[in-house]
């Protein structure tokens, strides 16, 4: 079944309880209170031995009458049997009678406050609101996610292995390949970031499954849009470490990635050291994204 | 030919509401009427059946002796003064002294009055639920579209 159909179904006992409870108290309650009122007849009728009345015949019709033997009332036990006894013990009747609906009130009143606080205990002590979390746990998917991550890693791993290539072979004579040669160590310090850091998650078992799945569709499935926004944040915060304003931007996202961040810092000093000293082309170093691009172009090709 | 096509859902809707809303709670109500004459009619005929009875045993000197309820199926023993004389209740709560002859002239009066009434309901409720019946049709139409 359903969980959210069961809490369901439990409301809706609950309630549906509540309702018969309150159904029964009613008709004890009618019953008390016609009992109160006769054993308040019996008595008056008993003070004189001749009433006049209208005696009822049906709803619709009456005819005059008078009440004789004031004394003799015939009470009907039900089941079709009738005893007949004196004003006083009719009034007998009628107390014991009235102490029985007292009796069943009271249980009607304590079956409505198990009710209730039943129906009330779930409300307050839903610590969810009442809500359940459900996480869907598929054999398949799971699997097929493993055997994406998988492929993603050795795409990743050849496209490092590429770059890392490109440096060794890249002479440094103008200034343009200088640059060149920074942006793919830039490059190449991303994508052993990255490993780092999947390392790390697939490390840290299944828990974070979610986390690196959405890391990995940012880093791996869009392919150059994900390397376009990743390197500039990682780059910001290194080259202008001191900023507040790009730690206070890290800083939420990047928590859980804390080590390696110092572990990369070494390769990004040196960047930060260098660059001024070549260019010292600030606003060019702020945004190398369009650049970085291109050199991963030409990295691939 | 497109317009219907394009306010079909709406149309549904519609349709529904109306079956609902208004056809279905016209039922209700002249079931409702329509029971509560029959209980009257009902009370009416036992009155008369009393007073046929009456009438048979021809109890005219020493009066009849019979139970009363005072609630609760408690009952005391009452004596009925005049077994001639009856008050029967003629509607809007008006009681009338009459004798038993008057009564059942009364009586059946009123009974022809209340199954007049009942005739008209049931006309009504049969051509409410005709209404429903075409509405239905009209529902099935519109699907089928």
């Amino acid at each position: 079944m359903d969980p959210n159909q069961a809490t369901f179904a439990l409301e809706h006992q609950l309630i549906s309880g509540l309702i018969q409870n309150r159904e029964t108290t009613d008709i004890w309650e009618k019953r008390k209170k016609a009992h109160e009122e006769l054993k308040g007849n019996l008595s008056f009728y008993a003070q004189k031995m001749k009433h006049r009345i209208f005696a009822p015949l049906g709803k619709k019709a009456m005819m005059k009458a008078e009440l004789i033997h004031t004394n003799e009332i015939t009470v009907s036990l039900g089941a079709g049997w009738f005893v007949k006894v004196s004003a006083k013990d009719a009034m007998e009747i009628c107390h014991r009678r009235i102490a029985e609906c007292d009796e069943m009130l009271r249980k009607c009143e304590t079956e409505r406050a198990l009710f209730e606080s039943r129906r009330d205990a779930r409300l307050r002590n839903e610590a969810f609101g009442g809500k359940e979390i459900i996480e869907k746990f598929d054999e398949k998917e799971e699997e097929k996610w493993r055997d994406e991550h998988k492929e993603k890693v050795k795409k990743h791993k050849k496209a490092l292995a590429e770059v890392k290539d490109k440096v060794k072979q890249t002479t440094t004579e103008t200034e343009e390949d200088l640059w060149k040669l920074l942006d793919m160590l830039e490059l190449r310090e991303e994508l052993e970031d990255e490993i780092s850091r999947l390392g790390e998650e697939e490390e840290s078992d299944e828990d974070e499954s979610d986390e690196s799945e959405e890391s990995d569709g940012e880093e791996y499935d869009t392919g150059e849009n994900g390397m376009d926004e990743e390197p500039p944040k990682e780059k910001k915060r290194v080259r202008f470490g001191l900023d507040p304003v790009a730690e206070l931007h890290e800083a939420p996202e990047s928590h859980p990635e804390e080590p390696q961040i110092v572990k990369t810092t070494a390769v990004k000093d040196e960047i930060s050291e260098t660059k001024p000293a070549v260019g010292g082309n600030l606003p060019k170093s702020l945004r190398p994204a369009s650049k970085f691009k291109k050199s991963r172009q030409g990295g691939a090709e | 030919m497109t317009q219907p096509e394009i306010n079909i859902p709406q149309k549904v809707l519609k349709y529904e509401t109306f079956l609902n809303d208004v056809l279905k709670e016209q039922l209700k109500k002249i079931h409702h009427k329509l029971d509560y004459l029959t209980t009257e009619v009902a009370e009416y005929n036992q009155v008369k059946q009393f007073i046929d009875t009456m009438k048979k045993a021809n109890l005219q000197d020493d009066g009849l002796k019979t139970q009363v309820d005072i609630g609760c199926s408690f009952f005391i023993e009452s004596k009925i003064e005049d077994p001639c004389r009856i008050n029967i209740n003629v509607g809007c709560g008006i009681w009338v002294d009459l004798s038993l002859e008057e009564a059942i002239f009364v009586i059946n009066k009123r009974m022809r009055y209340l199954e007049s009434q009942m005739a008209i309901y049931e006309d009504q409720s049969s051509t409410t639920k005709a209404h429903i019946k075409m509405v239905l049709l009209g529902l099935a139409e519109l699907q089928k579209m």
